[in-house]
């Protein structure tokens, strides 16, 4: 991601580029927050954030750039926004803080055990191996998509399906 | 490992007819395809308009909420890859770089994997490599940075002059009647007693003996932890009955010292793991003589 000020007309200023843009990457920022962070960190605001971001920046990004800036600073914004959180978090009640370090999270009380168990190993999963899971098995993503879109190796997201996989099958059991 | 590849095979759609058939009735795969269906009812609830999506706040916090209407599908390995225009397809042939090179033009601001940060003066170079963040924090610097370091493994810095090593804290504290220590072992600490204030650095202590302020060198050499971690206790220049309470806590006695002077400073150690020889750890710089009987030692001279 270079941040040096690009020339002529190749950049995201253009509103129609803009909303193209939008249009076909805001549902991959918003379900890449998503699958990594959960619910509770409000995904689609960060996802708006992003794209905020980018517009005010629009002079230093170009098309073809795009998109590993928006998840990038799509996951600084959520980073940013987690570290404010656990800082409230202590100073607000010590005992707080002991509780939301390894605690087992809330089983819903469903009438099918099956996804029940399957809930609580999916929050048990690293919140990388969450992503690469979700993006791949539900969002339908191939591995070199996903390669790019976290920045990483296409082998690293093999590893990580495969052991998302393997740590499923482990606490999820039989049938 | 042999499961190993068939299922990495199997996640690239690798598998030959016959290794597909043969997978296919394992029970295994009944579960891999089990898990498949039921993941499709975490899918992520979308965007509510795909054009001005308005800003909506979850209200639970609980992770990854079934959808109210299940729908089973499998989740669909070939997904078709659309090409709006040349721009798309430059995206999807860009190489994935394995290192991550941050050049600022202005002033810049960035989260490294751990959630250190990195600010970055105009006209200066990081480059590090995400992936392999987890196994090494390092990065290469050429120009100005401001570091922020979150608590881990060995964090460093390297310039084509000099490299730059983060090291962590830590330290010990004795609070204890009449007594009060803190030693360093590793980093910086700040110690906050009565009037003072004052830094120490690696291997220097802070001591209050009846409030008589000292600054002794208690660390010999590279030791990275206290003596008491490692069975044994070490008193450097201390008042006899400040290292007799401590025995008496290590060992659980009564020790009756009869007229023996307590306020004599000594120097010594005692083992934590047999009595009598801890004991002429004391007595032995003290030049006295000692009984033990149940709960309790007396010295006399």
């Amino acid at each position: 991601m270079t941040v040096k000020e690009v020339s002529g007309k190749n950049n995201v200023c253009d509103r129609k580029v803009f909303k193209e843009i939008f249009k076909r990457l805001s549902g991959d920022i918003y379900n890449f927050l998503y699958y990594k962070y959960g619910p509770g960190n409000n995904p689609e605001d960060l996802m708006q954030e992003a794209f905020s971001k980018l517009w005010s920046n629009c002079e230093k990004v170009t098309p073809e750039k795009a998109k590993s800036y928006l998840f990038t600073i799509a996951n600084n914004s959520m980073l940013n926004e987690l570290s404010k959180k656990k800082t409230a978090l202590t100073y607000r009640n010590n005992s707080t803080v002991k509780s939301s370090t390894g605690e087992t999270p809330e089983f819903i009380y469903e009438e099918n055990e099956f996804n029940e168990r399957l809930q609580k190993a999916l929050d048990e999963l690293s919140e990388d191996q969450r992503v690469t899971l979700m993006l791949n098995r539900v969002e339908g993503k191939r591995h070199k998509e996903i390669a790019e879109m976290l920045g990483i190796s296409r082998k690293a997201v093999e590893k990580r399906i495969y052991k998302a996989l393997a740590i499923l099958e482990k606490k999820i059991g039989k049938i | 490992m042999k499961r190993e590849s068939i299922i990495t095979k199997w996640l690239r759609g690798e598998l030959s007819d016959e290794e597909k058939d043969h997978f296919e009735k394992s029970e295994e795969f009944r579960l891999l395809r089990k898990i498949d269906a039921s993941l499709q009812d975490f899918k992520s609830p979308g965007l509510s308009e795909r054009d001005e999506p308005e800003a909506k706040t979850p209200s639970n916090e609980r992770f990854l909420q079934r959808k109210r209407n299940r729908r089973f599908r499998y989740a669909s390995i070939a997904a078709a890859i659309v090409l709006f225009s040349l721009v798309t397809v430059l995206w999807m042939a860009k190489p994935v770089t394995d290192q991550v090179v941050i050049n600022s033009s202005g002033q810049d601001f960035l989260y490294l994997p751990d959630s250190s940060s990195v600010s970055l003066n105009k006209a200066s170079l990081i480059t590090y490599d995400p992936q392999d963040w987890e196994s090494e924090r390092a990065l290469t610097l050429d120009g100005e940075a401001f570091f922020k370091v979150k608590k881990g493994s060995t964090f460093k810095v390297k310039t084509s002059q000099g490299e730059i090593s983060v090291l962590g804290t830590s330290f010990s504290v004795t609070d204890r009647e009449d007594y009060f220590e803190v030693t360093c072992f590793e980093g910086i600490v700040s110690v906050n007693f009565d009037e003072y204030v004052k830094t120490l650095t690696r291997g220097k202590s802070f001591r209050s003996v009846d409030h008589v302020v000292t600054l002794p060198d208690l660390l010999d050499g590279g030791e990275s932890s206290p003596a008491w971690l490692r069975g044994e206790t070490r008193f450097r220049s201390l008042p006899v009955r400040t290292v007799i309470r401590d025995f008496e806590r290590q060992y659980d006695v009564r020790i009756y010292t009869g007229d023996i002077d307590t306020n004599s400073i000594i120097s010594g150690s005692f083992v934590h793991d047999d009595i009598d020889v801890a004991i002429q750890g004391i007595t032995i710089p003290l030049n006295c003589r000692y009984k033990i009987a149940e709960g309790k030692i007396t010295l006399y001279k």
